[in-house]
């Protein structure tokens, strides 16, 4: 009977013992204290406040200050450069407890951008073949053209829109500077230039026509295209260069862009909907 | 133990399992985490973390000053979420200890604070002495443990 009985106490026993195992595991993850970090103490030469200065850190600072290893300096110089490592620590800790690295627009930005070329180095480490360059050319070759090109005359005039709709306008007369520069422009640095609707107008223009008055806010515009050289697009080995580039930049951006999802999967995100729809009429 | 006792001590036993059931299932949907208040003066928070308005409006003023267009909605959300981003990047770089590996950031941030302690103590005649007596202060109250290898400067 005895026997019986102490079956379900054996099975109560273990089933105990395992959820105080599985507890103690969770408050050691909790804890954050990883295998790592043990096996680095044995580099740890002082803990100030638990943070740990270690040997490579003395050996970095060594390098730095005197250009040497730690290991060929004199124990004296030593205990200087650990005593400064301990200064620097307390100094950080006091930067954490004061939050000052959160709200320092200075340290905000060194960190983003820190974090960033971290994100995107590994990337950038690896080995670009021509091979990759060629494929992503063939598969993005509308990316490696000579854009749309126009040169334009833009002339503003201050006068009400009804006086300029009689305007007499003739560009060779030259009685007014032009806004834009004497040079051929593709089409976004028109549209920063003049703005969507404007330069919608002037692509509509033929060679050698100029618009009519067209009335904005600001004032009364004239245009006049003085050319136009279409796009075109460029050979593997034209555009080499800007392959290159255009490859790394995505795949830089790419490896942000995993990075942020990451970590807006992981935090938490609340966006005052009100107060941005309110701002979007103020 | 008699029978009584032993009842009495599963009840409690059990009330208490439920009781840190509970808790534990109102912190995983959050409740129990304190919460910055979105109020009118924050446009977001991340991670508790506040956006301001007037962060928010300056980066808005940016984008407008570049654009000859009025900004669009789009625009505007751009804006938050590059903002947003960039909290996230920032509270990510302050996690991985870039402010001690990154020797760029670790001295930004020493200069920083060395700044305001300078600030605060300008008006005293020996700064170099003052500052040392700073971080005496800061000593005094650390704990500072020295490797068994290693003896104590």
């Amino acid at each position: 009977m005895s026997t019986v009985l102490s079956i379900p106490t054996c099975y109560i026993n273990v089933g105990r013992s395992l959820l105080a195992l599985a507890g103690l595991t969770i408050a050691l993850m909790g804890s954050h204290l990883t295998f790592g970090t043990l096996s680095d103490n044995r580099n740890v030469l002082v803990s100030v406040n638990q943070q740990p200065i270690s040997l490579q850190q003395l050996n970095f600072a060594a390098y730095r200050l005197t250009g040497a290893s730690a290991d060929t300096l004199e124990p004296e110089q030593k205990k200087t450069i650990i005593k400064l490592l301990i200064d620097e620590e307390l100094l950080l800790q006091r930067a954490e407890s004061l939050g000052i690295a959160s709200a320092d627009p200075g340290i905000r930005k060194a960190l983003a951008q820190t974090v960033i070329d971290q994100t995107t180095q590994e990337f950038l480490d690896k080995p670009i073949t021509q091979q990759q360059l060629q494929n992503f050319y063939r598969r993005h070759q509308s990316l490696f053209t000579q854009p749309l090109r126009i040169k334009l005359k833009a002339y503003k005039f201050d006068k009400p829109a009804k006086t300029a709709q009689t305007l007499e306008f003739d560009p060779q007369l030259g009685h007014q500077l032009s806004m834009l520069p004497e040079s051929l422009l593709p089409v976004h640095v028109l549209q920063r230039y003049l703005g969507n609707r404007l330069t919608n107008i002037a692509l509509s223009l033929q060679v050698g026509q100029t618009s009519r008055p067209i009335s904005q806010p600001d004032g009364v515009y004239l245009l006049h295209l003085v050319a136009k050289q279409p796009e075109r697009p460029l050979t593997f080995a034209q555009a080499r260069t800007q392959i290159e580039a255009e490859y790394k930049r995505r795949g830089r951006d790419t490896a942000l862009q995993k990075k942020l999802v990451t970590l807006r999967q992981q935090a938490d995100i609340r966006i005052n909907h009100e107060r941005h729809a309110k701002a979007a009429y103020e | 133990m008699n029978s009584a006792t032993h009842k009495r001590s599963l009840r409690i036993l059990a009330l208490g399992a439920l009781l840190g059931a509970a808790l534990g299932a109102l912190n995983a949907v959050g409740w129990l985490t304190p919460h910055q208040q979105l109020n009118n003066a924050n446009i977001a928070t991340v991670n508790s973390a506040n956006i301001r308005l007037l962060e928010y409006q300056r980066a808005l003023n940016m984008v407008a000053s570049e654009k000859r267009d009025a900004v669009a909605p789009q625009d505007r959300d751009l804006v938050l979420q590059r903002l947003i981003d960039e909290e996230l990047l920032i509270q990510h770089g302050i996690i991985s200890g870039l402010i001690r590996s990154e020797l760029a950031v670790r001295t930004i941030v020493l200069e920083s604070i060395l700044a305001g302690i300078m600030a605060d103590i300008n008006a005293s005649n020996n700064q170099q002495q003052a500052l040392e007596d700073y971080v005496r202060s800061l000593k005094v109250s650390a704990n500072i443990e020295w490797s068994a290898d290693w003896v104590s400067p």
